[in-house]
């Protein structure tokens, strides 16, 4: 069988994707796993428009139930080949191919780490890259938030909830926080200490995280003592798919679109975080925007082009 | 644990679960155990102190969840090694 689209990420791009092309009546195949992407660990989301501080997880499994509801199958694994051929792509999930007229990619993005030795040997033992999950664990305790942008400050403003004192660890010389956040930031007042111009050197422990080592000295010390560190500072993009496609990409790696979300190879789109579209602009609103022009974009193109593979394609024999 | 008529698992092992209110593994994992109708207690360790000082120390780990089926850990929610102890096929 031959899917009009195969939709590789299960984020909110790929469920969008995955509504607009099951209201075209496209046989849609939609692959990923984790579930959800980042907006499922994001918690409470209050930017959103029509879902007033609705929860990060059960928003995503509103929009999958969404894209069931329009026939659009989803498989939960890893993709491990992807290879274009005629206009046809075919997708290797756990040994098995599946065939498609038109590929969408929004495989967003991975967290990016502080590239510090130990980092990843006290990773969950004191280092962790979701405050959602893992701030909770810190009731009482003394962490540090590493970042300046949005997702940093909200996460302050969570852990803040359960640890004692909390340290955000500013490289710049401001924040690129959302001016409401910081606002319900401020109101947390001595529990949170901003350090800025300031960066994370070194991380400093055995079984568990002991210390940092920052760039500059706070109250005489270059060291820091802390029971948790938590890292926001963005995402790279995943170059996996793009790269075995032969995606024109930017200089970091994002995807490189046109404003019907298609690359450079005929029959590929790409939405998300996978693609820096909106710039450093980074919502759960525009990844919807962008999965939805990126379905109806590969609906033109399967009318005009699924023929092509169709004759192309040969199956396994 | 023992596979009923239709072929579901009908868990009869001990399973427990440490998590947080907004950890999304957690959340996966629990959903995991609705639909393969697995009974499951859950230690909310943000409120729960002795269960935090537990799993703290039996995990040597602070990330959420640690599943705890028949007394065999996992760390995280790692699906395959859920299946396995589960006897999920």
């Amino acid at each position: 069988m031959i899917y009009d689209l195969i939709i590789i990420g299960t984020g909110v791009a790929g469920l969008s994707a995955g509504l607009y092309a099951g209201r075209y009546k496209m046989k849609t195949l939609l692959i990923g796993s984790p579930f959800g992407g980042e907006t499922a660990k994001a918690g409470s989301i209050w930017n959103y428009p029509g879902a007033r501080g609705v929860d990060g997880y059960d928003l995503m499994r509103i929009m999958e139930a969404q894209a069931k509801n329009v026939g659009v199958e989803i498989i939960e694994g890893k993709v491990t080949k992807t290879l274009a051929e005629g206009h046809c792509f075919k997708i290797t999930v756990d040994g098995k191919e599946y065939v498609s007229k038109t590929l969408i990619l929004t495989n967003g993005a991975e967290r990016r780490r502080l590239g510090l030795p130990n980092e990843t040997a006290l990773a969950n033992k004191g280092v962790h890259y979701c405050v959602t999950c893992d701030g909770p664990v810190y009731v009482g305790k003394v962490v540090a938030m590493v970042g300046g942008g949005d997702a940093a400050v909200k996460g302050v403003n969570l852990v803040s909830q359960y640890a004692k004192k909390v340290y955000l660890l500013v490289r710049g010389k401001e924040l690129k926080a959302e001016p409401i956040n910081q606002s319900e930031m401020e109101k947390l007042g001595d529990k949170v200490e901003i350090l800025f111009e300031t960066a994370v050197t070194e991380i400093i422990g055995t079984d568990k995280l002991e210390k940092v080592v920052l760039s500059r000295t706070h109250d005489g010390s270059n060291e820091l003592v802390l029971d948790g560190l938590f890292v926001e500072i963005g995402v790279i993009p995943d170059r996996e798919f793009s790269d075995s496609l032969k995606l024109g990409t930017d200089e970091r790696g994002y995807i490189i679109v046109d404003k019907s979300m298609k690359t450079n190879v005929d029959g590929v789109f790409a939405a998300g975080d996978a693609t820096d579209f909106f710039g450093s602009f980074k919502q759960i609103v525009t990844a919807a925007a962008m999965g939805a022009v990126a379905a109806t974009s590969a609906y033109q193109d399967a009318k005009t082009h699924g023929e092509l593979c169709q004759l192309h394609w040969l199956p396994a024999k | 644990m023992w596979f009923n008529n239709n072929g579901s698992v009908n868990n009869m092992a001990t399973v427990k679960i440490y998590s947080t209110p907004w950890c999304t593994f957690c959340r996966m994992a629990k959903d995991f155990f609705k639909e393969h109708n697995v009974t499951y207690t859950e230690y909310d360790v943000s409120v729960d102190e002795k269960s935090r000082a537990e799993m703290l120390e039996r995990s040597k780990q602070s990330g959420v969840p640690v599943i705890d089926i028949d007394g065999e850990l996992v760390i995280g929610f790692d699906k395959s090694r859920v299946f396995t102890l589960l006897g999920i096929k």
